[in-house]
């Protein structure tokens, strides 16, 4: 692994064009996915070169743009959990980024990572998606329900850089994660609602972080059990090892109803 | 609780004193087994099956490949027998070539190099080419028996004829993971005579010494197995190091030269013994009032594709299946079978928590179909003074589960989540008549210059046995703690007191010593040092055992009884399992040794049981020396260092000078920029106390701090600590003083065997750095970064709480 080259750049803008004229090369934020991927040596195709992107300040802080926020790719959880605006204006993804890892973990992991990574069970994901956050790369502006194509398969082009997460201010958003313990566990289920406008979006459910349309719908008109009901139909969920289809559709009903629930309590 | 036992009046014993190698572990200056450097050793490593049954076809080494530099060994290379010396000689050292497979990670050969980068190369220009059959995959298709254990107490067919209620249950138990947060490792070192020199981490000195003489023809002086710190081990560590350190040995004899042999984490979860999985069938005869009238169990243990310690294993699932309770008629059917799989072995509790936990959830199913509650059940049920248990055993003394259950009723938390209960019963002692076989012994020395010596082969693996031992001695010696020392786990130098097992170290290799130190004191009274000892296991008279019948005498010396609550979570939504400190009242006979080590033994324990039920097999490295202030290595402690300069150039990339501060000395180290932080503290700086546990993130072991904040260096490319401040915990202590948190970390007992404690310390200082005013349940939170096996961590919260305001 030692034989892949470590690339510095001086600024973003040095990295932008690093980035697009190296082939073989992969982003390194928190390295909190990456570096594990390297020593077991299973990234394909194997990298040449990694691209650091933790020492670049453009990429950190925390910033209030007009009316959103606007959070650095290579940010640290950590940061994002101290940041009063996000604690403000959105405590859910304050509570998403609460339960990744432990403080190592948090200490390191971005949301850049998390977004690249485009794991399904990636726990901010679904807190994205249910604020209909803006991603912001090197090139352009991609809505967060665009973002995701596949399974760990994302609309950025092999070349594209993400620089910064854009959320609006002034929506109310519920996090809620199912994992085996508290700490460092990996999500069964993890599901983020807002109620207006209608949004549930939930990980582990499906091979992309995904929004339940026909709940959605359903909770637009207010019906909560027609919600409740449609949202097992809106996942596909599978047997892994972590959990069975059947547990993880129970679960997000359930988990659904709670934050629904906690909702209509204010 | 009975009195004390102890010949002379006892001034250390029962009293917590620090441990022994308490400073060294919160240093960091204890060294495990990859800490050790040894100059021009090689890196070993094992290639293993990819298939779980079939047979060999072909073995080919790509010639393209330059083969000069690397040493491969096939079972031809054996001097010896081809057979892992243990209960059986099923399992082979290496698979023969155009031999049978009989599970995936099967070793079939061993590689070594100068480098890892040239073996990882070498690995992977090897092709084996296999004939599969179809494998046995589980205890239902299994039709191979390694053993059986049958137990008859009265009659189990009339008894069920006469009850009200017969309940009929069956329950299954998974594989368990040791997860010592040390994997597996061994150094082995030829020498000139022949002699062969192990160092590892392991619990057993002399299984690895018997192991080494059979494979390798060596005689009693040519193999040398000395322990080395070890992290953790289990269980996991007593039958599987004969490998690592056979296989080693094979590598430094072909290659004339030291070579490391060092799992990853993955290997060692892949291809290293775990819990044996189980299916147990319980039918309990029962009278409406809830009397107890016959308990019919059957138990079928997978032992894995090799016997192992499986039969030993199977005895013990077996003696501890009735749970603790007094029933008239009983039959015990347990058989051991064998499977295609990874072989099981030793764990802690050694097939009883198995069995336990289904008698304890039968016990549960039987109150609920007869209405009543399940601790007045128990209670109904249990062992008293004067029952007799299914082997016969009459108690006549010591039994404790009135006092433990009433405690633990009195401890139970009120609280609205789920509440569970249950008792469970543990011999100490090596099972059956293991121990008048074993005949275990040690030797005692009094010194010219005054001090006294403990010669043992009983390891410590962080349940204290190095200051108990001392105790012990000191107070039957009537002599000051300070001056008894203990010998080095060396078989060169001591006797064989037996394998670390079994909760005996304490019991019956503790008694040896005591005997030792009071004959050595009355000795002394007459004689002049230098006086040396030596004492051997006798079996009481009033023990008897009969293995064929497996009937009694006085099997268990000792009816220890525990009972553990635990608290679930409950309502209809899933939590997240936070476990709540369980009350686990705990009734060891009599009193405890060292009360420090046996507190954090019985938080442990309890643990180990609560998480049994899951599965956690998984399918998914390193020499030189800057330590802090005070390392070893002066003149390496600052500047530039030319870590990789030759490798870099030999593998082909152009290294590049990193500079960063650590542990407030300036460095520049010319590596490759993408190296993992750990791997350049600990091989280019030579800063051992930074421990690999997992490499993924995963244990916490591997934490340093970064500009002050706690990261896994195993997750940082060196290339991004460029100018930055980085800490260990070699940094921790100023000019040699200890902070008050590590002061604490010794006096609470937090290290046992060290392995995650500068991981913990680090940090739990960042979190004391942040605030001086902590909750447990702000530290917990803090802490969940960092994994310990040991502890089940309430000494290490005390000791962080203690140093709050
Ligand atoms: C012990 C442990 C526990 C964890 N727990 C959780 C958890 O509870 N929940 C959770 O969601 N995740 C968890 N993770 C995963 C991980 O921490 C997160 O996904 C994190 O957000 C990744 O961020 P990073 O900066 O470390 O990414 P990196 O590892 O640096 O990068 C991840 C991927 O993203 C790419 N990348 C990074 N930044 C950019 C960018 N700006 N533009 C384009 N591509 C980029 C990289 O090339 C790489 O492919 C855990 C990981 C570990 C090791
Ligand atoms: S070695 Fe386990 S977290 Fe780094
Ligand atoms: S793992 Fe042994 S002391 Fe923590």
């Amino acid at each position: 692994m030692h034989k892949v080259k470590f690339i510095r750049p001086t600024s973003l803008a040095d990295a932008v064009q690093i980035y697009r004229t190296t082939p073989g090369c992969r982003p390194l934020a928190g390295g909190t996915d990456l570096m594990v991927m390297l020593h077991a040596r299973t990234v394909r195709p194997e990298p040449q070169a990694v691209l650091d992107l933790w020492s670049l300040a453009e990429l950190k802080g925390v910033r209030r743009v007009q009316d959103s926020v606007e959070i650095g790719a290579a940010e640290s959880y950590t940061g994002i959990i101290a940041s009063r605006d996000v604690q403000q204006h959105l405590p859910a993804l304050a509570a998403a980024a609460r339960t990744i890892g432990a403080a190592q973990i948090q200490n390191r992991g971005t949301l850049g990572g998390n977004l690249a990574n485009a794991s399904p069970a990636g726990d901010t994901l679904p807190v994205l998606l249910a604020y209909d956050a803006v991603v912001v790369t090197d090139r352009r502006a991609i809505p967060i329900d665009k973002f995701f194509i596949g399974y760990r398969k994302t609309e950025l082009h092999p070349d594209e850089l993400i620089t910064a997460v854009r959320l609006p201010l002034g929506r109310r958003v519920a996090f809620r994660k199912v994992g085996t313990r508290a700490a460092q566990a990996i999500s069964k289920v993890v599901m983020a609602v807002s109620g207006h406008p209608a949004r549930i979006a939930i990980g582990s459910v499906a091979e992309v972080p995904l929004r339940a349309r026909r709940a959605e719908a359903a909770l637009e008109r207010d019906d909560i059990e027609a919600a409740i009901a449609a949202v097992a139909d809106d996942i596909r969920p599978i047997d892994d090892v972590r959990s069975t289809a059947a547990y993880r559709r129970a679960v997000t009903q359930n988990v659904l109803r709670g934050l629904l629930d906690a909702f209509a309590r204010g | 609780m009975s009195p004390s036992p102890l010949p002379v009046p006892g001034t250390t014993v029962g009293r917590s004193v620090p441990r022994r190698e308490g400073v060294d572990k919160v240093t960091g200056r204890a060294r495990y087994t990859d800490d050790i450097a040894v100059p021009g050793a090689w890196y070993g490593r094992t290639i293993r099956s990819t298939i779980a049954r079939g047979v060999i076809r072909a073995i080919a080494l790509n010639p393209a490949f330059d083969w000069s530099r690397i040493v491969v060994v096939t079972s031809d290379d054996i001097p010896g027998d081809n057979v892992v010396q243990l209960i059986r000689d099923d399992q082979p050292v290496l698979a023969p070539i155009r031999g049978e497979i009989r599970h995936k990670e099967e070793p079939i050969l061993l590689l070594a190099a100068p480098d890892r980068a040239t073996l990882e190369e070498a690995a992977s220009h090897i092709r084996i080419e296999y004939e599969l059959t179809t494998p046995v995959s589980d205890i239902g298709s299994a039709t191979e028996v390694f053993s059986t254990v049958d137990i008859t107490k009265g009659d189990v067919a009339s008894a069920q004829g006469e009850a009200d209620l017969v309940v009929e249950r069956e329950f299954r138990v998974g594989l368990q993971e040791q997860l010592y947060i040390e994997p597996q490792g061994a150094i082995a070192f030829p020498e000139a005579d022949g002699t062969i020199r192990i160092i590892g981490s392991l619990q057993c000195p002399y299984y690895v010494h018997r192991a080494l003489k059979r494979a390798l023809k060596l005689n009693d002086q040519q193999a040398v197995v000395v322990q080395a710190e070890t992290g953790g081990g289990f269980g996991g560590k007593e039958e599987y190091p004969s490998i690592v350190a056979v296989h080693a040995a094979l590598l430094a004899r072909k290659a004339g030269r030291p070579v490391r042999l060092i799992y990853d984490r993955h290997e060692d979860l892949a291809a290293t013994t775990k819990r044996h999985p189980g299916v147990i069938r319980h039918r309990t005869a029962v009278k409406k009032d809830g009397t107890l009238l016959s308990q019919d169990i059957e138990i079928v243990l997978d032992g894995g594709a090799y016997c192992t310690l499986t039969p030993v294993v199977l005895s013990r699932a077996a003696i501890h299946a009735t749970g603790p309770y007094s029933c008239p008629n009983v039959r015990i059917r347990a058989r051991a079978v064998a499977t295609n799989t990874p072989p099981n072995g030793a764990f802690r509790g050694f097939g009883a928590p198995q069995s336990l936990f289904a008698a304890e959830l039968m016990v549960e199913h039987v109150a609920e179909r007869l209405g009543i509650s399940s601790v007045d059940l128990r209670r109904k049920w249990m062992l008293r003074l004067g029952d007799t248990t299914a082997t016969g055993q009459v108690l006549t003394e010591s039994v404790g589960s009135e006092l433990v259950l009433d405690a633990a009723l009195k401890a139970a938390p009120t609280a609205r989540r789920g509440r569970g209960l249950s008792l469970v019963f543990h011999g100490s002692g090596f099972t059956g008549s293991g121990e008048k076989k074993l005949q275990g012994t040690i030797a005692l020395e009094a010194l010219a210059d005054g001090t006294f010596r403990v010669l043992t082969a009983s390891t410590e693996i962080g349940q204290g046995t190095r200051t108990i031992f001392c105790q012990l001695a000191a107070d039957a010696l009537g002599v000051p703690l300070e001056r008894v020392s203990l010998a080095p786990q060396d078989t060169s130098l001591v006797p064989d007191s037996g394998p670390t097992v079994a909760s005996r170290t304490a019991m019956i290799v503790g008694r040896l010593v005591q005997e030792a130190a009071t004959e050595i004191q009355q000795r002394l009274q007459r004689e002049r040092p230098p006086i040396r000892v030596e004492k051997s296991y006798i079996q009481p008279e009033s023990i008897h055992w009969d293995e064929t019948t497996y009937g009694v005498g006085d099997d268990r010396r000792d009816q220890n009884e525990r009972r553990r609550l635990s608290e679930r979570p409950a309502g209809h939504l899933p939590h997240s399992h936070r476990a709540r400190r369980p009350a686990h009242p705990h009734h060891s006979g009599r009193e405890s040794l060292l009360a420090r080590p046996v507190r954090g033994q019985r938080h442990r324990r309890a643990a180990d049981g609560w998480t049994g039920a899951g599965d956690h097999r998984r399918h998914p490295r390193r020499d030189r020396r800057l330590a802090g202030r005070g390392s070893g290595h002066p003149g390496k402690s600052v500047g530039r260092i030319a870590g990789e300069e030759g490798r870099g150039k030999r593998e082909g990339y152009v290294p590049v000078t990193i500079a960063f501060t650590i542990n407030g000395h300036s460095v520049a180290v010319e590596v490759s920029g993408s190296r993992r932080l750990l791997d350049v503290i600990r091989e280019d700086l030579g800063a051992t106390g930074t421990k690999e546990g997992c490499g993924e993130g995963e244990c916490g072991a591997c934490s340093v701090l970064i500009d002050g904040e706690v990261v896994d260096s195993c997750l940082i490319a060196v290339g991004q600590v460029e100018g930055r401040e980085v800490t260990t915990v070699e940094g921790l202590a100023d000019g040699g003083r200890l902070t008050a948190l590590q002061q604490a970390f010794i006096a609470h007992g937090a290290a046992q065997c060290g392995i995650c404690t500068p991981g913990l310390l680090l940090a739990a200082h960042v979190l004391l750095q942040h605030s001086k005013r902590l909750t447990a349940d702000e530290v917990r939170e803090g802490l969940a970064g960092n994994l310990c096996r040991c502890t089940g961590y309430t000494k290490i919260i005390d000791a962080v709480l203690s140093c709050t305001k």
